[in-house]
């Protein structure tokens, strides 16, 4: 028997454009998506010209009586890992995300069921985009048990380069690399071809950079070309397309002889490409989401993808207490310096996507 | 003046524990062996002399060298002869207080460059390698790279520091591996051997590793021209050379 599709409740947005793309993303899942209108969003969708969309609202005390369970998305305390987490049956499941800042309201929290997480590897940035956020937790949702957490003596080893290609809009690209840094990625292959990251105007740029740059936890972001050669073993190009491997049975955690290429597919010709540049042995990989006609935005397709590499390339295990204390060790390695050219982007700059 | 016997210089003492671990302290002390010389010599017994102990003898005995298969496509550059070699040249005062020398199969993803690692007190690990040229992502830091070309390596970076490739022609990476790892290694174990023996840090990290590159270049010039083409040099020229290296 098939799940019926999880809604998606946004509790507390502000953005319009935050609860837009929650639409979109729950329409890659087959779903509806939902407001709970607290901080004044109905007034700025109404407000913002091009909206074509329907804002479903909902009250709060309603949110008990159609929908079961209801499971929050934050991470609070008590809350599972999304990788491997089991929805509670019912016959109406619902997804709550909350406010990037203010998080789930305590009234939502008192009605839910169970709650989850997205874990995350970054120290500083503790959540991701809401709609990257809601898409990367259907995607789990909806997969069920296959994706069960994975724990590594050394997860960082197999941790892949990653490219992102020919994004189109850098509040999308923006969105993307917040994501990659907060999965773990501290460097970042850029091939910006539209101009939206690196050389854009200066509108563009306080808009894509946002907030003042402080604090540490740096993301490097290398810009890189179309002509340009690469010597990795292999390729892995994320698509929407159904080619190649689905996500959950690709193996994306193979170090840096691999690339994962993400291109923007409402920018980038898939067919017209020469991957063959970037690698020894080229594999596409698709999302394998249930809806094949859906409204593209790159930081969903993105953030699912750079979360189930996060899930493959693991995290490592806690140290039981009580273990005695470790005698030191002296390593001989080749450390790798951050690119001379590039840029230096602070997570914190990345808050407001 | 009087002297402790435990305070014997490291290049006596070193020889004498290594030989004779399990024995107590005293024992092989020239001082008592002195003593009952003289006894014996006013009784008209003369002692033939004891030959002297020297260092990196052929019966020096080495600590434990463990070689495991290579992962596939890797190799262990500096095989357990090539060490054993290097051991001996240099002699007990820098294998004074190691365990085990182990050649194993590197931990993660043939591109992760580990070379060899210390595990205090007294295990050194040695990590199979993929074959020349290494590609690295990024670029390395000057004194790294400069420390791979004193080694024979020819680096080469993209110009926008995008990759790096490390190609070793002919011997240069076993005696890479030699030197710039295994004596790199052998020169933390000396500060913590030689300070204390405590299985805590005994020096800041960064100290740390000043001392290892510091020590493991000095081997490399004490060894010199002595190639491995070349037979072994006279153990008594290693011997004068090589202060015991107090940290």
């Amino acid at each position: 028997m098939s799940q019926p599709p999880i809604t998606l409740i946004g509790d507390g947005i502000e953005n319009p454009w935050n609860a837009q793309t929650m639409i979109h993303a729950a329409g890659m899942f087959g779903g509806d998506c939902r407001f709970l209108d607290r901080a004044g969003l109905a007034a700025a969708w109404a407000e913002s010209p091009g909206f074509g969309e329907d804002l479903g609202q909902i009250e709060a005390i309603d949110l008990g009586s159609h929908y079961t369970p209801v499971v929050p998305l934050d991470n609070m305390d008590g809350a599972a890992s999304i990788h491997g987490f089991r929805m509670p049956k019912g016959a109406q499941p619902a997804l709550v995300a909350g406010n990037e800042r203010l998080g789930i309201s305590p009234e939502v929290r008192a009605r839910a069921d169970a709650a989850v997480q997205i874990p995350m590897v970054s120290r500083r940035l503790n959540c991701l985009n809401v709609a990257a956020a809601s898409a990367v937790a259907l995607y789990s949702l909806t997969r069920g048990r296959e994706q069960k957490p994975i724990t590594r003596a050394r997860p960082e080893q197999h941790r892949p380069e990653l490219l992102l290609l020919g994004a189109g809009q850098h509040v999308e690209l923006g969105s993307s690399i917040r994501s990659a840094g907060a999965f773990g990625w501290t460097r970042v292959l850029v091939e910006d071809r539209h101009h939206v990251w690196f050389g854009c105007d200066r509108a563009t740029l306080s808009e894509g950079r946002a907030a003042a740059r402080r604090q540490r936890n740096p993301i490097h972001l290398v810009p890189t070309t179309p002509d340009r050669r690469c010597q990795f073993e292999e390729v892995c190009v994320i698509t929407t397309r159904r080619v190649g491997d689905p996500l959950h049975r690709a193996n994306l955690a193979r170090g840096p002889r691999q690339l994962i290429a993400i291109p923007d597919e409402s920018a980038v010709q898939l067919e017209a490409e020469n991957w063959d540049r970037l690698g020894a042995t080229v594999r596409f990989v698709h999302l394998d989401l249930p809806i094949v006609d859906f409204q593209y935005h790159y930081r969903l397709i993105a953030s699912i993808a750079l979360a189930e590499a996060a899930r493959q390339i693991g995290a490592a295990a806690r140290p039981t207490p009580g273990r005695p204390r470790r005698r030191p060790v002296y390593d001989r390695s080749l450390a790798v310096l951050a690119e001379a050219n590039g840029e230096v982007v602070w997570l914190e700059e990345l808050g407001s996507y | 003046m009087s002297r402790s016997k435990h305070t014997d210089p490291a290049r006596i003492r070193a020889p004498r524990r290594v030989r004779a671990p399990h024995e107590p302290r005293g024992h092989a002390d020239p001082g008592a062996r002195d003593t009952i010389a003289r006894a014996l010599k006013e009784l008209g017994i003369v002692l033939a002399a004891e030959p002297e102990l020297r260092e990196g003898h052929s019966s020096m005995p080495l600590p434990r060298l463990r070689v495991s298969r290579p992962r596939h496509g890797c190799h262990h550059p500096a095989g357990r002869a090539d060490i054993v070699r290097v051991l001996r040249f240099f002699g007990e005062s820098y294998t004074y207080g190691l365990h085990s020398i182990e050649l194993l199969k590197g931990e993660g993803a043939p591109l992760d460059f580990s070379l060899g690692r210390l595990f205090v007190p007294g295990r050194i690990v040695l990590y199979d390698q993929p074959p020349s040229p290494w590609l690295l992502a990024g670029t390395l830091p000057e004194e790294e790279a400069a420390r791979l070309r004193r080694a024979g390596a020819v680096c080469e970076t993209a110009e926008d520091g995008f990759q790096t490739t490390i190609a070793w022609p002919g011997d240069t990476l076993r005696e890479f591996m030699l030197f710039e790892v295994l004596m790199h290694e052998i020169g933390h174990h000396l500060i913590q051997q030689y300070k204390g023996k405590r299985p805590a840090r005994v020096a800041r990290t960064r100290d740390h590793e000043a001392f290892a590159h510091q020590f493991a270049a000095r081997c490399r010039e004490l060894w010199g021209d002595v190639g491995f083409q070349h037979a072994p040099p006279a153990v008594s020229h290693a011997r004068e050379a090589q202060e015991p290296a107090a940290p």
